[in-house]
């Protein structure tokens, strides 16, 4: 089975030309596979975002490869059939929305695609409605909410029908709702309709249903598992500056203090459910 | 505070005239504008009358908009009166103020000058009070695209117009925010004569360019990845259909122009 | 410098199809000194609430006493206002535009009118205070990192030596290591210079750390004022409106209605672990 995404000694600098290296990326290998909800953690500079990057070939390695759908990135006749198949969704809700109004905005992509005018429709009104956003299809983008906005793009990316859809620090620039409005609809979409969603963040909690976790640190992937064996390394992930839920930590500092407590508690419930056994 | 803004003069409805596809709006409007050149005598301008009249009732459109529409054109129009009035020799002088003179041509010309510059001025604001930007924006591209095989970018003006349209409110709001975050700086955006007023926007509108250059920057590379590479084999999902009405409006249209030509051709 | 607030109510669009109501009859008071924390959703008023402090906004109806003086009398300049209440907005680095970083730092204090030594003075004081190395004084503010932009822009209003500090969502955008930099060193300028600080957030967690007193607001109206611990006490009123409280208090709460020996206002993890940890060893001590 072919992987969605597949690194093969990823590695990535700004300017190759210049005598220092700098090296963003350092020799990334990673394989996704279809249907999966996989995140990816890391502090600003980490790396997390120039790799995101490399997923739709806006970025090309430095050294080795990145295969999108079995299609490499540096093969310029596949450039537009990996766009496609992996859709990015940025940070900043506006500066992706390109209409004047919604519905426009998200077929916007099938457009540029060359898709028939009737499928347009089609894929239009399912992608709206799979982020909850049909309501608004005749509403101009600065009558939005940042959440609204962001799931917007998504459905913009939706209705391209992609592999997989790679969200680059989506909720960063939203308020609490938006960024539970976002984060719950990209959980829909992965586990009602199968879409494969890699999303990047430096928001813990976000990540806590993944059904992958990877870390990175200084260009290298330096945790990669489920939610609970990469947060349960409460030493390391504060050494590289991310934090873990705060009862994760209690439990690690309990544990310290010589009780006998799992160290992947994740949520209130899970400790709870321990102490009061 | 700028969340309802309307660009421009548009004030939506669902009228026939509203209704009507942009394209034979933006036509009718052009030999709107040719008929009123044509016209050589007052008396044409009573076919101008009751078209524009017809338009406006079909519109709905409440005629203080339309005479609001004139506000921008006061000056040019006070000046075309005055100038033709007190400065064109011949005919009987009626009225001396000093140096000026207000003869009979003088004012049948300031008149007819005067009614032209009113009649092309509601005639255009028809046109934006009854398109929305959007579809003047699709007209527009829909026009020029058998234009484009010789050279006209026609995809890339409707883009640009359609991305200004996007980002003119998000603009205002952040010049807005900008304002303020000055202002709580101790800025003065009020007092002073010209040249310090202008000064002192700088602190808003230097990090207003580098924000819109930030955004077009961004944006430019959200647009790529949906894969976006121009006009070249990309659909359109809304299409503009011409419908009986559009024949109908083009017709009445064309019936007003002939009446103006018959008008000016017809001497007695 | 305390702060009173009245019956403070503002209208958006007054008179206009679009009028909306952003505050509603709020009244607090600040003393001096305190760090205030103010936090509500988008909406809630908290942002309209701040420009009347510092006379960006003018109330439609109650009074503001900054140190005694009614600013919403017409005979006081908003100006003067505006010396002595710094307001820092959200993303303050995009308000970035002189050509060197001791410019744009400077821009405040030359608007005070104050002498070239002065501000001089103060520019290098505030990038000390900021952590900004004095040798980027004559570099373009748009040639640093974002975090280092962000601290030029507080730089600039800290120059201006205001008596209270607003800032609006300071820790925007920023990652945790980010946060944890600059609400320390918020804490910091707090405690060195005794100014009142508010802070306004959505994040109860951040918001809960330092402050002596936190505002709640709803819809344009103060739902819940206090210590924080008076606050978190209330947490079904705050959950009612969509904000929590830290998943540790949270912990405390659910723990307390199981029976175990713990207060429902702990704002700490070394707080809750003390009290986990008695409970543990009394129960587990068969």
């Amino acid at each position: 089975m072919e992987h969605v995404i597949n690194t093969q000694n990823l590695s990535f600098e700004y300017h190759a030309e210049e005598q220092t290296r700098h090296l963003v990326l350092k020799d990334i290998n990673l394989q996704f596979e279809k249907g999966q909800f996989i995140g990816i953690i890391g502090h600003n500079g980490s790396g997390k975002s120039t790799l995101a990057k490399h997923f739709n070939a806006l970025l090309l390695p430095t050294e080795g490869k990145v295969y999108v759908k079995g299609m490499d990135t540096k093969d310029t006749n596949h450039l537009w059939d990996i766009r496609q198949a992996a859709g990015l969704v940025f940070q900043n809700p506006d500066n992706q929305i390109v209409a004047a109004i919604v519905e426009e905005d998200v077929a916007f992509g099938p457009e540029n695609l060359g898709i028939p005018p009737d499928e347009i429709r089609e894929r239009v009104e399912y992608a709206l409605k799979a982020v909850g956003m049909w309501e608004y299809k005749d509403y101009p983008p600065h009558m939005l909410s940042g959440g609204q906005k962001q799931r917007v793009a998504i459905a913009g990316i939706i209705a391209m029908k992609p592999e997989c859809i790679i969200l680059d620090e989506p909720t960063a620039m939203l308020d609490p709702i938006g960024r539970r409005e976002v984060i719950s609809t990209i959980k829909k979409l992965n586990k009602e309709d199968g879409i494969t969603v890699i999303l990047i963040t430096h928001f813990m909690e976000e990540v806590v249903d993944a059904d992958r976790v990877i870390v990175m640190d200084d260009g290298k992937v330096v945790l990669d598992g489920t939610p609970k064996e990469v947060f349960k390394e409460v030493t390391l992930l504060k050494k590289i500056g991310l934090s873990v839920p705060q009862v994760t930590e209690l439990a690690h500092q309990l544990k310290r203090e010589g009780f006998d407590v799992p160290l992947d508690i994740l949520t209130v419930e899970e400790m709870v459910e321990f102490l009061c056994r | 505070m700028f969340r309802n803004i309307t660009i421009g003069q548009y004030i939506p409805g669902d009228s026939v005239v509203h209704k009507l596809d942009p394209r034979i709006k933006i036509i009718i409007t052009f030999i709107f504008i040719v008929a009123t050149f044509l016209i050589n005598k007052l008396s044409g301008y009573l076919f101008a009358v009751f078209y524009l009249y017809l338009i406006i009732t079909i519109s709905k459109i409440p005629f203080s908009y339309i005479l609001k529409g004139l506000r921008p054109v006061i000056i040019i129009l006070l000046l075309t009166v005055s100038l033709n009035m007190f400065f064109t020799p011949g005919g009987t002088i009626l009225y001396t103020l000093g140096p000026l003179k207000i003869t009979t041509t003088g004012l049948r010309l300031a008149v007819f000058m005067g009614l032209r510059l009113i009649f092309l001025s509601i005639g255009t604001s028809l046109l934006t009070l009854t398109t929305s930007p959007i579809s003047l924006t699709d007209g527009i591209e829909h026009i020029l695209k058998p234009f484009s095989r010789i050279g006209v970018p026609a995809h890339e003006l409707a883009m640009m117009m359609t991305i200004a349209l996007r980002f003119i409110p998000t603009l205002i709001e952040e010049a807005e925010k900008i304002m303020k975050a000055q202002m709580a700086r101790g800025a003065d955006f009020e007092s002073g004569n010209i040249v310090k007023r202008a000064k002192g926007l700088v602190p808003l509108l230097v990090p207003l360019f580098i924000s819109a250059f930030r955004r077009a920057d961004e944006l430019a590379v959200a647009m790529e990845s949906r894969c976006y590479r121009g006009g070249q084999n990309r659909t359109r999902m809304k299409q503009l259909k011409i419908q009986p009405r559009d024949y109908q409006a083009l017709a009445v249209t064309l019936i007003m122009v002939l009446l103006i030509v018959w008008n000016r051709v017809w001497t007695w | 410098m305390p702060i009173k607030v009245e019956n403070l109510s503002f209208v958006y669009n007054e008179g206009t199809p679009y009028a909306t109501v952003a505050l509603n009859n709020v009244t607090f008071e600040i003393q001096d000194e305190e760090f205030v924390g103010i936090i509500g959703h988008t909406g809630s008023g908290k942002s309209t609430l701040i420009q009347h402090l510092n006379g960006l906004l003018k109330p439609t109806s109650g009074k503001i006493y900054i140190n005694g003086v009614d600013i919403t009398d017409k005979k006081v300049s908003l100006k003067d206002v505006r010396k002595e209440v710094g307001l820092v907005f959200q993303y303050p680095e995009y308000q970035l535009f002189e050509e060197t970083i001791f410019k744009d730092i400077a821009f405040g204090p030359t608007n005070l009118g104050l002498s070239e030594e002065e501000i001089e003075k103060r520019v290098y004081e505030a990038m000390d205070i900021v952590g900004i190395s004095r040798e980027l004084a004559d570099k373009s503010p748009f040639e640093v990192s974002g975090g280092q932009k962000r601290r030029i822009a507080i730089a600039g209003i800290l120059a201006m030596k205001p008596k209270i500090l607003i800032l609006d969502e300071p820790t925007a955008g920023l990652d945790p290591k980010g946060k944890e930099e600059i609400l320390n060193k918020i804490k910091e300028i707090h405690d060195k210079y005794k100014m009142i600080t508010i802070l306004v957030s959505h994040s109860m967690e951040d918001i809960a750390r330092f402050a002596d007193k936190i505002i709640v607001m709803n819809k344009g109206r103060i739902e819940v004022i206090g210590t924080p611990r008076e606050v978190f006490r209330e947490a079904e009123k705050l959950e009612k409106i969509g904000l929590g409280v830290p998943q540790i208090t949270s912990l405390a709460r659910e723990l307390q209605k199981k029976g175990v020996a713990i207060p429902e206002d702990i704002l700490t993890i070394e707080e809750a672990k003390e009290y986990i940890v008695r409970y543990l060893r009394g129960t587990k001590n068969v």
